[in-house]
């Protein structure tokens, strides 16, 4: 299973259409998953044990000037290292697999309206396996850590981002939300999901595309006109 | 299938290596600045800081005797001047040994006053053993014991005052 596992994952980059199609009756994807979980965690694990931190609050307050001093405070005596690593650690290990439930879910339902008869189970490790581009981001985060010195922000650890490889949007700016989480890897998903959704529904690449670009379209469509329309 | 893969390597290459080459080639700022846009703010009208306070001149006081407090004259924070009485020490003691020292002091005097006598003694029989040596009455064995009589009352005498000093 695992060397199969290894194969698939290995094809998703080269050839996805392939890789859908073997996948398509069996696409367990706890190997992707474990990677993605224990990968991320590993990295920002080494990122808290060896951030200065007294640097990283002053970093994050400095973001939000309109803060009143004891709100600042407040969230300076909550910003410790260890409720802050265990944080991330948990929210992590707990959000990862909700986050590709909810993922699932949609491609079911999508797949439904295109009419596939396709159960959930699958489609939630199909939300699994199209999110494997974002293993690529997870060296050049430890580069980013072992050169950092100490002293680099959460935003700077993906150098997927849009924001880190255009405008360097510093954090209190609009935009710079919107631009750190849209990365190279979300659009590469996209695109194998496109891909995947062709090779398992076997419905028109219009419709496919359709169903593969609403759901960022909603999300980051939506968040680029609120930040249109409030600045 | 080669050509695809090639493909496949040069793409996860090129995600990789393009973020690499932006950062090891952007130039960051040399003097990192914070900006503010200006508005009113309160000033905080009180400081908290922390602090030791120290001495201009610290002075470690001694008694030239031993013995226990009885009286302490002054309370911390109180201005002094020089030569003022800080505290008393119980005399108790003391006035017992002045005693025991005026008794030795007496028992001394008596001493001498002893010697005195037995220098006067030895020198009366000293004197008289000489006329009778000089008579031949006695030998001069007997002239020269008294005489010797006469210089260890002399020497006693000396010793007792000196026990005096």
């Amino acid at each position: 299973m695992s060397s199969n596992a290894i194969s698939t994952l290995a094809k998703v980059f080269y050839e996805p259409k392939s890789a859908f199609e073997s996948l398509k009756e069996k696409p367990a994807a706890w190997l992707p998953l474990a990677l993605i979980i224990l990968g991320t965690m590993m990295v920002f694990y080494w990122y808290y044990a060896t951030v200065d931190f007294p640097w990283l609050v002053d970093h994050t307050l400095s973001a939000q000037p309109d803060l009143k001093p004891d709100a600042k405070a407040a969230m300076a005596g909550f910003m410790t290292k260890n409720t802050m690593m265990y944080s991330t650690l948990g929210g992590l290990l707990i959000a990862t697999p909700i986050v590709f439930a909810l993922f699932g879910l949609y491609y079911w339902l999508a797949a439904k309206v295109m009419g596939s008869e396709i159960g959930y189970g699958k489609w939630f490790h199909f939300a699994i396996w199209i999110s494997v581009p974002t293993l690529l981001g997870l060296p050049l985060m430890a580069l980013q850590i072992a050169t950092g010195h100490g002293q680099i922000s959460t935003e700077d650890l993906n150098m997927l981002s849009m924001n880190y490889l255009t405008v360097h949007a510093p954090l209190d700016a609009p935009r710079s939300g919107i631009l750190n989480n849209l990365s190279l890897t979300t659009f590469w998903t996209l695109f194998l999901s496109f891909v995947g959704l062709r090779v398992w529904t076997g419905r028109s690449a219009t419709a496919c595309a359709l169903a593969a670009v609403l759901p960022y379209a909603l999300v980051y469509g939506g968040w680029a006109l609120k930040i249109a329309f409030s600045h | 299938m080669n050509k695809r893969k090639l493909i496949g390597i040069v793409v996860v290459a090129a995600v990789i290596l393009v973020p690499v080459v932006i950062k090891f080639n952007s130039s960051k700022p040399k003097l990192e600045v914070e900006l503010a846009a200006v508005s009113k703010k309160e000033i905080q009208p009180s400081i908290l800081a922390s602090g030791n306070f120290v001495f201009r001149q610290q002075v470690q006081l001694s008694s030239e005797v031993i013995g226990k407090v009885s009286e302490v004259l002054v309370k911390e924070g109180d201005k002094i001047q020089q030569g003022q009485v800080l505290l008393r020490l119980d005399p108790t003691l003391i006035k017992a040994e002045v005693t025991q020292q005026r008794a030795i002091v007496r028992s001394a005097q008596v001493n001498i006053e002893r010697a005195q006598l037995n220098v006067d003694r030895q020198q009366v029989n000293s004197d008289r053993s000489r006329r009778l040596a000089e008579a031949k009455f006695i030998d001069t064995s007997k002239y020269e014991d008294a005489l010797h009589q006469l210089n260890v009352a002399k020497v006693d005498l000396h010793a007792a005052r000196e026990s005096m000093q």
